[in-house]
């Protein structure tokens, strides 16, 4: 696994797309306490169109797929589609019953990394090798 | 039929006038045939006296004057009333004597009929010879002399005039001579082949004249019969005459020779009028018999073929499908017989045609009402199939609405209790808080297991627990498995025993992550049994002889599964009642979801009941053979 920050400089930026605040909460507080800047958006379109003003300065970005109106999956899809993918290190996280199967998806289309929920911080933390 | 009736009659009346027509020619013929026969004879006859002549003692005789000779000659002649003349030559051709005393002396040696009666012969003109001394022709007839030493002493002959010969052949005819079926008489020629008419019936004045286009008429027609044995008739018609003509010629008069012609013609159109009558009469005679025939004909064929088609018509109807039409055929014959039978027959069918009627108008009410009925049930299934899809939607909705319901309130609750466990810039806890914050931790843990665990179950209710299925190393996924179960068991004083016999080479074709989830559901299951200070646990993995499946067993040292209790185990929320021994607490959905995702695989989950010393669960998976392997 190669995400941005964690071979060459340490993570200053992260960009958390979720409605749920208790979890944007908590991920801002662990962020915090990590040094980190950590950036909350609920809205999925919001979220969309922050990733795509982002010029690099977002070293992880954090996308719930589960999310209502204007979903995780929607995002992906676009930035899929405008080829943004490439770029950007994207941490989904999901309670999907999907199978393993869309778990791989998700990878080959270019996710860096599928969080399961509940995930513990400690998964997090050993993804983002804090 | 009138047809070939007709056709036969007529050809029949054809053969039958050719036929009158041969036989009126034929009879022509040998009219012509007897004539000449008598005329020969008459002839021939003259021919004879010569010879006898010849041969008398009186002619030889050298005692008697040639006057006496002569005398005899003389009056022998008037005997046989032959108008003729006898002359006597010496053997040098010189006459020396003559009935008529004329022209003795004269020297004939030269002549045919010297020179044959010199030879011996008896000899005759076969063509008639103007005589000066007659005036007219004659024909001569000649024969040797003999001596009383039987050599020839001289020559007689005897000259006949044609003139004679017509009145010989006047006799021969008689006038009244008549073909049965003509009334007129035959014109009858005699003609010498150089054209001379030696007799005629029907043109006196032509007699004993040459007439060229008689001679023209034999040569030219074919009358005359060079080859009598052909035994053929030969007959012309020209000019409306029929020409039958038949011929003597060399030598004697004869059938063979050249020299005579009789020639016998029939007027046609008489002749054949006649025949003509006699077939008209035939043809309607035929006529009669004809149309009498096609009267009895149709007679009969009313009485036959009249109920014949009535019956057939009927036979139509009845083959159409009406079988109500009463057959009635009145014939007192067996077509008679056979429409009565035939008659019961539509009865019975008839009969038997409206009970059967009546039966499949029955069925086809019942039919109806049968169809309805499906139709109605298959509407119904139509629904609840319709149903039953929205049900699984609605179920599939369900499950993933519970699954983001029921895990998202447990990412913070579990991030923050995981915060406060380590996170040292909160602040120390206090032994105390932090008990109770552990003891909030491993029950959303077990919340969560609880979660995930119905969540499968569900899956595998609705069918839709779906597999990632690879080739997967036996090694590899036992190797995994180990590492797995050791950390499960690390921190509880429990042994593991590992016993792996397999071939680098055998391979699964499974989902390897729910593989490790039944090994790790019934590994959990018997941590929560086994004795706290010396808990064991055996895992075994092998390949089955016939190398089709491998065989995966753990065994633990806990109390062991009361036999009664076996069968149960793979139910749903079922757990033996020994909640004092309850460490791990698990949710009662782990055996459950370890049969589902064995059966899914297409292996088999059991408790081995004989073993006594615990529990012992076994599951088989399916070995990938070597060609699946390759492909």
């Amino acid at each position: 696994m190669s995400i941005k920050g964690s071979n060459e400089s340490p993570i200053q930026r992260v960009l958390v797309i979720d409605d749920n605040k208790d979890t944007t909460e908590l991920l801002e507080d662990f962020f915090e306490s990590e040094d980190i800047e950590c950036i909350v958006i609920n809205e999925g379109r919001k979220g969309l169109e922050e990733i795509r003003k982002d010029k690099g300065h977002y070293d992880l970005i954090l996308l719930d797929l589960t999310i209502p109106e204007f979903s995780g999956w929607d995002i992906f899809k676009k930035l899929k589609e405008e080829n943004l993918l490439e770029s950007k290190n994207i941490i989904i996280f999901t309670a999907s019953t999907k199978t393993n199967n869309g778990i791989d998806e998700l990878i080959k289309e270019g996710a860096k990394y599928v969080l399961k929920k509940p995930f513990s911080l400690e998964e997090l933390r050993k993804i983002t090798k804090l | 039929m009138i047809c070939s009736i007709s056709l036969i009659s007529y050809i029949g009346l054809e053969n039958f006038t050719k036929t009158m027509r041969l036989e009126i020619v034929n009879e022509l013929r040998l009219i012509a045939i007897n004539l000449m026969d008598k005329l020969s004879r008459q002839l021939f006859e003259r021919t004879a006296d010569i010879a006898f002549l010849s041969t008398n003692n009186i002619l030889s005789n050298q005692n008697i004057t040639l006057f006496d000779k002569m005398n005899y000659l003389r009056s022998m002649e008037r005997a046989v009333k032959a108008y003729s003349y006898i002359s006597i030559y010496d053997k040098k051709g010189l006459k020396i004597g003559d009935t008529r005393n004329i022209l003795i002396g004269k020297n004939d040696s030269k002549e045919p009929f010297f020179q044959q009666a010199l030879k011996g012969n008896i000899y005759h003109d076969s063509t008639p010879k103007m005589s000066q001394a007659f005036n007219q022709y004659v024909i001569q007839f000649s024969a040797p002399i003999y001596g009383k030493d039987r050599q020839i002493q001289g020559v007689v002959v005897s000259g006949y005039p044609i003139n004679k010969i017509n009145d010989i052949f006047s006799k021969i005819i008689t006038p009244q001579k008549q073909i049965n079926i003509n009334s007129n008489p035959i014109k009858i020629d005699l003609v010498t082949n150089n054209g001379t008419v030696i007799y005629s019936n029907n043109d006196r004045k032509s007699i004993l004249q040459t007439k060229p286009e008689l001679q023209k008429l034999i040569l030219e027609n074919d009358i005359f019969d060079k080859n009598p044995s052909n035994n053929e008739l030969r007959h012309n018609i020209i000019n409306n005459e029929i020409i039958v003509g038949t011929a003597q010629g060399n030598g004697y008069l004869d059938y063979k020779g050249s020299g005579w012609s009789l020639i016998l013609r029939e007027n046609a159109d008489t002749i054949f009028s006649d025949i003509q009558k006699i077939a008209n009469q035939f043809i309607i005679a035929a006529a009669i018999i004809i149309v009498i025939s096609i009267i009895i004909i149709l007679l009969i064929a009313r009485n036959i073929s009249l109920p014949i088609s009535k019956l057939m018509e009927k036979t139509i109807e009845l083959g159409k499908g009406d079988y109500n039409s009463e057959i009635k055929v009145k014939s007192s014959d067996e077509i008679g017989d056979l429409s009565i039978k035939f008659e019961n027959m539509r009865k019975e069918i008839n009969k038997v045609n409206s009970n059967l009627n009546k039966l499949v108008e029955e069925r086809t009410i019942e039919l109806k009402e049968a169809n309805f009925d499906l139709k109605l049930k298959e509407e119904n299934l139509h629904k609840l199939n319709k149903e039953l899809i929205m049900a699984d939607v609605a179920k599939e909705e369900f499950m993933s609405m519970i699954s983001h319901e029921l895990k998202t309130p447990l990412v913070p609750a579990r991030g923050y209790l995981e915060m406060l466990l380590r996170q040292k810039k909160i602040g120390e806890l206090n032994e105390k808080q932090k008990r109770f914050i552990d003891i909030i931790y491993r029950n959303i843990l077990k919340v969560e297991y609880l979660v995930n665990d119905v969540l499968d179950v569900y899956k595998l209710d609705i069918g839709k627990l779906k597999l990632s299925k690879k080739l997967v190393n036996i090694g590899h996924l036992t190797d995994s498995i180990e590492n797995d179960l050791r950390l499960l068991t690390n921190d509880k004083h429990i042994k593991l025993n590992f016993e792996i016999v397999v071939d680098k080479n055998d391979y699964i074709y499974c989902d390897q992550k729910r593989i490790e989830q039944v090994f790790s559901n019934l590994i959990k299951n018997s941590i929560d049994f086994v004795p706290d200070d010396f808990g064991k646990i055996d895992i075994k993995v092998e390949i089955s002889s016939d190398k089709s499946f491998v065989k995966f067993s753990v065994k633990d040292n806990g109390p062991g599964i009361p036999v009664n209790e076996v069968d149960n185990l793979f139910q749903k929320f079922y757990q033996i009642d020994t909640s004092s021994t309850r460490k791990h607490g698990g949710t009662g959905l782990g055996l459950v979801i370890c049969k589902g995702i064995v059966e899914a695989h297409g292996g088999k989950i059991w408790i081995y009941k004989e073993y006594d010393k615990g529990a012992c669960f076994i599951f088989t998976l399916p070995l990938v053979n070597d060609k699946v392997q390759e492909m």
